[in-house]
Formats: C-alpha cells, structure tokens, sequence
C-alpha cells in the first residue's frame, strides 16, 4: 500500500513537472515612456501591444504553442536608465527581443547593448537617423526622420522655393534630426534661415515668435511635441501669420483638439494611419485596447508599437528561437501585415512605409497630398 | 525690440512673484526652500482641478486654490521642517528634505493628472492688444499689474503691520527676535503661509498665459532663486526686483544670441553676480552664507 501511494505520488509529481515545462513562456521586453514629457504615448502603446497580446496568446494557446509574456519597464525618457532595463530583460528575464524605446536618445544608447547580445530591438517611435547605422540586430516600424525631414523638405521646395524660412525646433536628437533632414532637401538654400532652438520643457516661445515676425518670415517649419499647443497660441496672440509646416506629432487628433483653431492651416508629414479603418478591421483589438487605455484612442506610435509586435509574433511563429533567427526572418520576408498596412524592413531595418501630406483644417486633420514615389 | 521688453516684463514679473514668496521664507529660516517649486506646481493645478474638473466658478477656484496651497506649505512647515529642526538639522539637511519634498509632490501631481500639458484657459485663442509696436493680450497685463500689486502689498504688510515688523526682526536677527519676545514660531508660520499664496498666483497666472506641466516648478524655482540672488540675499523686496532683472535680461539677451542659450543667459548672471556681486543689488555684504 505504502509502496503504491510512494509510486503515484513520484508520478504525479513528474507529470507536474512536465506540465511546468510546457507552460514555459517566451518573454519579450518594452521600454517605453511611461512618466514625464510624452508618457501618454508610452501608456497608449503599452495598451495597444497588450491587447494584442492577448489576441495572439489565444491563437498560440489554440495551436498549443508557447505564451508570450510582456515585461515592460519605464525608461523615463534616460538613456541611462534605458541602459539598465535592457541589460535586465536580456541578462535576468531573458527576453527573445525587445519593442523600444520611444525617444530616440533612449534607443539609440541601448542599441549597442542589443546588438552585442544579438537581441533583436524594435522601435515604433524613435525617428532619429542615426538609428539606421545602429546595428543588424536594430530595427524600427515607424519611418526614419530623414524621409519625414525630407518629404517637408522637398514639399517646401516645390511650393515655396526661395522664400525666407523659420525653423523651431526642439533642441534634442530628434529636433536636430529633423532640422537637419529638411534643410539637406532643398538644392538651394533660401536667402534666409533662421535657427530657432528652444530647450525641452520650455514653455514661453515668445521670443522665437517675435524674431520671426520682426523678419517677416512667412514659411515656419516647427518640429516639437506638446509644447506646440503653446507655440501656436502665442503666435496667434503675437499677431504672427505665416504658413506652419509641421512634423508627424501632429498626427494626433487629441493634440490638435487642444489648439482649437490656432495650427488651422499647417502642413505635415502623416502616416496613413486611418483609425476607423484599424476599428473596423480589427474590431477585437480594438475593444481591448479601449479597455486597457481607459478610453483613450489609439495613436499612430501605439500602431507602429503594435507592428513591432506582429513582427517578432511572425518570425517566432516561423520558428525562430533566437535573436538571430529573428533577424534573419525579418529582413528576408518580403511584406508584413500590420496595423497601418503592409511593409517589409530595407537593408538598415527601417521600415519602407508610404508618407502621406496632411493639413490640419477647423481643427481637423484631413488628407492634403499623397506623396510622390518614395 | 519693444515686444522683447514686453516679453521681458512678463516674464519678470512672475519670476518677481516666486522670488518674492521664496525671499520671504529664506529670510526667517535660512535655507532654501526647495519645496517651494511643489507650491507654484500644486496651485496651479489646484485650480485646474476645482475649475476645470469641478467647474467652480474661476474667482472662487482660485482663491480656494490659493489658501490650500498656502496652507500646505505651513502644513510643511509646522510637520517636517520644525520637527526636524527642533532636533538640531542643519540647514544642508534641510535642503536636503525640501528637495525630497519637491521631488515627491511633483511625482505625486504627475501620478495623479498626468504628464500631459494641461491649461486653465478657457475660450478662443485671441490676437493681444496692438499698441507701439507691441502685442500684448489682456492676461499679460494682468500678470503685470498683479506682481506690482502684490509687491505694493507685501512691502506695506512687511513696514506697516504688527506681523510684518516681527517677520523683519526674525529676518534681521533670529535670536534677538526671541529674546525681545517675538513669537518666531508664529512669523515662520506666517512667512510660509504667505510665501506659498505668492508661488500659487504666480502659478495661476503663467497657467493662464501658458500652460502647466507637473514639472513646471523646477524651473521656476530655478529662476526664483537666481532672481533672489540677483536682488539681495535677505533683501525681501530686492528678489522682485531681481527677477524683473532677471527676466528682462533673459529676454533682450537673446535679441543678440541664439534662442536656444535663454537659459544659459539666467545661470551666466548667477555666475556673474556670485563672482563679483554676492550681496546682490540690495543686500548687504555678508561675511558667510549658508544654503
């Protein structure tokens, strides 16, 4: 009798072990933003990649393969703590890949720890293009600032050749980035240019606005974040009247809500993102990420997070099991589906994406131009 | 040129009011109060909160905004920093536990509305006024008027009331005050009362013309401290002069360099003023200082 209970137990001790084993978890790191400046858009994309997490949980469930598991840290917008995380989910949590960051500084100090650990990193949201030299194990699924950079650029050119130029800009990688994409696609510089940095988190742009006015510029290219609902307002209220060009931030329905009227007019780089046509495609997603953002709607950089997402899913579901592997999928495969359309990574890692001309009118953000061949 | 001087002004004049309310409070306790950023921080969206949120009417939101935040800067006073002093910290430690404060309300008003940019400002944006070459909305002559106001205010409180007279004996000498019966407890109390008032207003104001960010008090506490400097260390009244220096400097200065060095321009005249000014316009030479 005792010899029998001995022998069940050791049985069923093994079989629980067995059943441990299967329930291993493929784990996949994000470093996002989710406190200071722009954490709303860390938090929407957090949202966005959970729920479609739990989508692709269920079909690997379905087809008895591995869960996966997002582990997702807060960067703070510091390279120096984006540092930490990434050298935590590689060494500690053992993470196959990782989605982030989102600020290109952050990005671009952890790419070197990825790359030497031959751990695949994917932003949706870092445009600087020093990114695209950062390393074979480097990607993104947003496009580069240089094609944004340019596109304005080149739409200057074309429609406003020769006139003199403001440009403000955020005094950082990305607004360097930009600025310096923008100002490389004109074949001529104009008679004048004026450089306009603002350091972040500067809230009074009065002093930018009145040089611009007293040189009576009328053509400002403005790169920036949040603090745009500020710069728009106090050029309205400065009297200032010129023709905006804006950068891809724009494309967020609940920022220009918060200018009212004032950026009425502003071109800008957008990224065909149509967000009932993702509700009405992804009708499952979508109900979930409501319910994991508390209401807030989906914003382009949640999307390109989530494209991130399908990605590392797809090459895992070929098989991959390392970070090579998951490299060597992505740059071979030809066309991914995601949430803002199709899309392949060229030689650099950098996603090949159409960039549309939007303007913002009554406060709306409606198509302007579609962009010539890329 | 003119519209950099108006610039100026505005922003001179909320700098004054913080480095009004900081320069009182470091006059009667001898550290620098870094707390006192969470103040400007804290009215300001307390006013978002009971006008925005809770739709109060304005005049109301803001007077109650203004006296809970004046209340919770005594409320620091009285429960962290008395305590602590009553059992012999120095002023370094002090400093030390007003920047932890600071750190903590700031993270705590983050947590709670969010890092995004936030405004009290209702209504169309609309063009300022036009006059000599200047533009100028009714809000930034507000601003202007009230600082000169409640500078006016704060100097007939200082020369002519009971309290305002004990508050100068306990700025001039902490000891002697004691000895000649002053009950210093209470002009602290007081200094802290009216100091958070002031940070609230000048919150309440650039929320108004600007917008509002839970890290909005770092660098007005930055400014309030160069423009106390600038004006006199222990001269009240000289930190409102120091930042209507200070802001009209930042200004005008960048009509000859590049935007992106405003800053820099406020932290060369602190260098400037430490190295060959310590005592400020107004203050006196003082053999030691102590932060």
């Amino acid at each position: 009798m005792k010899k029998h209970f001995f022998s069940s137990f050791i049985v069923i001790v093994l079989l629980f072990g067995c059943q441990q084993t299967t329930e291993k978890k493929i784990k996949i790191g994000s470093i996002q933003q989710l406190s200071v400046q722009m954490a709303k858009y860390g938090k929407t994309h957090v949202a966005a990649v959970r729920a479609m997490l739990d989508l692709i949980n269920e079909e690997r469930k379905s087809k008895s393969l591995p869960q996966i598991e997002l582990i997702v840290d807060d960067d703070q917008l510091k390279p120096a703590v984006g540092v930490n995380i990434i050298q935590k989910f590689i060494d500690i949590d053992g993470v196959v890949a990782v989605i982030g960051a989102q600020g290109s500084s952050v990005t671009l100090a952890i790419a070197p720890i990825a790359e030497e650990k031959e751990v695949v990193l994917i932003s949706g949201a870092s445009g600087s293009p020093q990114i695209s030299d950062a390393g074979d194990y480097i990607f993104r699924t947003c496009p580069s600032d240089i094609y944004e950079g340019r596109t304005m650029g080149e739409y200057y050119e074309k429609r406003f050749k020769g006139e003199p130029l403001a440009i403000i800009y955020i005094n950082n990688d990305y607004g360097i980035g930009l600025r310096d994409a923008f100002l490389n696609a004109l074949s001529d510089r104009p008679s004048k240019v004026l450089d306009l940095a603002y350091a972040q988190g500067a809230v009074d742009f009065r002093n930018q606005l009145t040089k611009i006015k007293q040189d009576n510029i009328k053509v400002v290219y403005l790169v920036g974040y949040n603090e745009m609902v500020s710069i728009y307002k106090q050029a309205k209220e400065l009297g200032l009247t010129c023709q905006w060009l804006g950068n891809n931030q724009l494309n967020d329905q609940s920022l220009i809500d918060k200018m009212g009227t004032t950026a009425d007019g502003t071109i800008f780089p957008g990224h065909d993102f149509e967000l009932d046509k993702i509700k009405v495609s992804y009708p499952r997603f979508y109900y979930r990420y409501l319910k994991l953002s508390n209401g807030v709607e989906l914003d382009v950089f949640a999307a390109y997070g989530v494209d991130a997402f399908i990605v590392i899913n797809y090459a895992l579901m070929q098989g991959a099991q390392t970070g090579t592997e998951i490299k060597d999928i992505l740059y071979e495969t030809t066309s991914f589906e995601g949430l803002i359309g199709n899309f392949s990574f060229d030689e650099n890692g950098d996603a090949l994406r159409n960039l549309g001309l939007y303007e913002i009118k009554n406060s709306k953000i409606v198509k302007y131009l579609v962009s010539p061949d890329k | 040129m003119l519209q950099f001087f108006a610039n100026g002004l505005i922003a001179g004049s909320v700098y004054a009011l913080i480095a009004l309310g900081f320069a009182l409070i470091y006059s009667t306790v001898r550290f620098f109060h870094f707390a006192h950023g969470a103040m400007y921080t804290t009215g300001a969206y307390l006013a978002f909160t009971f006008f925005i949120l809770c739709e109060i009417p304005f005049i109301l939101s803001v007077g109650i905004a203004i006296f809970l935040t004046a209340l919770l800067g005594m409320g620091i006073g009285i429960c962290v920093y008395e305590p602590m002093r009553r059992r012999g910290a120095s002023s370094f430690v002090l400093l030390i536990a007003s920047l932890g404060l600071f750190i903590l309300l700031q993270n705590l008003i983050s947590l709670i509305f969010g890092d995004d940019v936030k405004t009290i400002r209702r209504g169309a944006v609309q063009e300022g006024y036009h006059f000599l070459d200047i533009r100028i909305t009714n809000i930034q002559i507000i601003i202007i008027i009230a600082s000169l106001i409640l500078f006016i205010i704060t100097t007939l409180v200082l020369k002519h009331t009971k309290i305002g007279k004990a508050l100068r004996a306990v700025a001039n000498d902490y000891e002697l005050a004691i000895a000649a019966g002053i009950n210093t407890p209470k002009v602290v109390n007081f200094t802290y009362f009216m100091g958070s008032a002031l940070a609230a207003i000048a919150a309440i104001l650039i929320s108004l013309d600007l917008h509002m960010t839970p890290m909005m008090g770092f660098n007005a506490i930055l400014y309030g401290i160069i423009a106390m400097i600038i004006g006199g260390l222990g001269n009240i009244l000289g930190a409102y002069f120091g930042g209507l220096f200070l802001g009209l400097s930042q200004h005008l200065g960048v009509v000859f360099i590049s935007s992106k060095w405003q800053d820099a321009i406020a932290f060369s005249l602190l260098i400037i003023f430490l190295l060959f000014r310590p005592q400020g316009f107004f203050g006196k030479r003082i053999e030691r200082a102590q932060i």
